[in-house]
């Protein structure tokens, strides 16, 4: 009797024990090996895509649909080798739906706990660019995933980036230092909804739309920001903002910002931190004309409770939510309070202002474990 | 630990010899089954012993054999190999009333007798049993590559499978045909 013939329930017992590398593996002997794995039942849930450069990259899938680093397990490693034979294993052909062919060989990895790496044989385009995105659908496919709770890259470039792709809970988007066009931008976000948070190192590289939907995600997290225009602060739909390096915001603008949250626009916000080094940002014009009140500890806490799920990105040396010594306002239609500060630091003879802006929906918001679905670890 | 002989399925089993039982034996006398395989090597198991499969513990759970009975009515599993039977029976009786350990080491090494155990472990509803020799079955393939884990596992390839598809087809056809022909022969 061959394994394929055995009852499913029994298929089942021995695929639960088995790591998801060694199923994908298991699925590359054969059509039929892939669909007896396809149709037993499927124990993932998540995938996280994760391709650090063009060259390397792995699919991580969970059981669970929480965020833990821990849960997540790697299911595929690649590393494009180009024509250099590298490798442990013979040469393996994996054939994809559509007639493309994978070619690699195996390569144990240097940490024990970790699946062997698929060292990818080609110089082409299709086997730094595509094959990882056929990869991606292949294990999304095989264990039938339907959450992408992450997608973490670094390219200038997503044309390539499967058509199918909705919705993905987090991304992650470097781009070494390059510029990118703000179409090409654009064009991911038409497709794919962000649902949760969005990271970026990206700088663009011209004026981004009015209604870009950066600003629908709930989490934002952009470390070069050169592109914030006023119209898009006034825009924010989101939750918690953090829109480092911005240019072209000064201090009638955070004015006005002000002005919109007190009037009752700008509801879903919990905060937002600015920062830049092009204008210098002075309380006294900011916050000319608005009432303000100094921190009572009777009305609201010390310190801010920041829920943002990129919180572990925004590591800065001060304290930044201390607001003891912020100034508050009141939003005129229902009275909630607000805490804004203006800091500044100088390094290396270049000075940085900050403008926080805390919103204080619960006033003594109780500092308790939180889970915000944040991704859990940075590029290296 | 169990004794077997060899016997017939027609014949009553001739007397088994039993192992010495351990030291603490029971002081209410315990009842003892009889389960033969393909070979007709009858064992003389324990009902403690055999409430690990769930099977066997359903059948003669309302039995109320009496020990000439059960000697005289061997449970017959004619679909499993005689050494495997031996193999389950063992089994069964090195961990009877015991707490089952997380891990057994005592599986067959060799795949295919590890894969006929796993069929006759499930067939018998021994769970714990299963739950081993799969994890056995998914130790076998670690650190392997694609190709390794097909040979191991003997999987077969795209175009084997396709070929066995074929040769499947044409013999269902001949049979289809064959039939027709005996049914038309049947109406003549």
């Amino acid at each position: 009797m061959k394994i394929l013939q055995f009852p499913d329930s029994i298929q089942y017992l021995i695929f639960e024990t088995m790591q998801p590398h060694e199923l994908f593996l298991m699925s590359i002997c054969s059509k039929n090996s892939k669909s007896t794995i396809r149709k037993s039942k499927n124990r993932f849930k998540a995938i996280r895509f994760s391709s650090e450069t063009y060259f390397t990259g792995f699919l991580a899938i969970s059981c669970y649909g929480s965020f833990n680093d821990e849960q997540f397990v790697n299911a595929v490693e690649w590393k494009v080798t180009g024509n250099s034979r590298n490798g442990d294993s013979k040469l393996t052909k994996m054939e994809f739906e559509d007639g493309m062919v994978l070619k690699f060989r195996l390569k144990t990895h240097h940490r024990p706990d970790k699946p062997p790496i698929l060292c990818i044989e080609g110089n082409d385009d299709y086997s730094s660019k595509l094959a990882p995105v056929q990869l991606f659908n292949y294990v999304k496919d095989l264990f039938q995933i339907t959450q992408i709770r992450e997608l973490r890259l670094r390219r200038t470039d997503f044309s390539d980036f499967p058509k199918d792709l909705k919705s993905v809970k987090n991304a992650i988007i470097d781009t070494y230092c390059q510029y990118v066009n703000p179409t090409v931008f654009e064009r991911f976000f038409s497709k794919t909804k962000v649902e949760n948070c969005f990271i970026s190192e990206q700088s663009v590289r011209g004026a981004m739309i009015e209604d870009t939907p950066i600003l629908r995600i709930p989490n934002v997290f952009l470390e070069n920001a050169t592109w914030l225009l006023p119209y898009h602060l006034w825009n924010f739909q989101g939750k918690h903002a953090v829109f480092e390096n911005s240019k072209f915001i000064k201090n009638s603008n955070l004015h006005r910002f002000l002005e919109l949250w007190m009037t009752g626009n700008l509801e879903t916000i919990d905060s937002v931190i600015l920062s830049t080094t092009e204008n210098t940002w002075r309380f006294s014009e900011v916050l000319n004309g608005i009432d303000t009140f100094r921190w009572d500890s009777n009305r609201r806490a010390k310190t801010f409770v920041y829920k943002a799920a990129f919180r572990r990105f925004f590591q800065k040396d001060f304290n930044f939510l201390d607001c003891s010594e912020g100034s508050d306002i009141k939003k005129s239609t229902d009275g909630t309070l607000a805490t804004i500060r203006i800091l500044s630091e100088t390094r290396s003879g270049i000075s940085k202002f900050y403008f926080l802006f805390f919103v204080w929906h619960q006033t003594f918001p109780s500092p308790e474990n939180y889970q915000n679905e944040e991704p859990n670890y940075q590029f290296v | 630990m169990s004794s077997t002989e060899q016997g017939t399925s027609s014949a009553a089993p001739a007397e088994p010899t039993t192992a010495p039982e351990s030291a603490a034996a029971p002081e209410v006398p315990e009842s003892f089954y009889y389960v033969h395989g393909k070979d007709k090597v009858v064992h003389k198991v324990s009902a403690g012993a055999l409430q690990h499969s769930a099977l066997i513990h359903g059948m003669i759970s309302n039995l109320g054999y009496t020990e000439e009975q059960a000697k005289a009515n061997p449970f017959p599993f004619e679909n499993i190999d005689g050494d495997i039977l031996q193999m389950v029976v063992d089994w069964c009786n090195q961990h009877k009333g015991k707490p089952t350990p997380p891990e057994d080491t005592n599986l067959p090494k060799q795949k295919e007798k590890l894969f006929d155990l796993v069929l006759a472990v499930n067939y018998l509803e021994i769970k714990e049993l299963l739950t081993y020799c799969c994890k056995q079955v998914a130790m076998m393939v670690k650190g392997k590559s694609p190709e390794e884990i097909r040979e191991i596992w003997m999987i077969p390839t795209d175009a084997e499978d396709e070929a066995a598809e074929k040769e499947a087809k044409k013999r269902a056809g001949k049979e289809a045909a064959g039939e027709t022909a005996a049914a038309a022969g049947d109406a003549k």
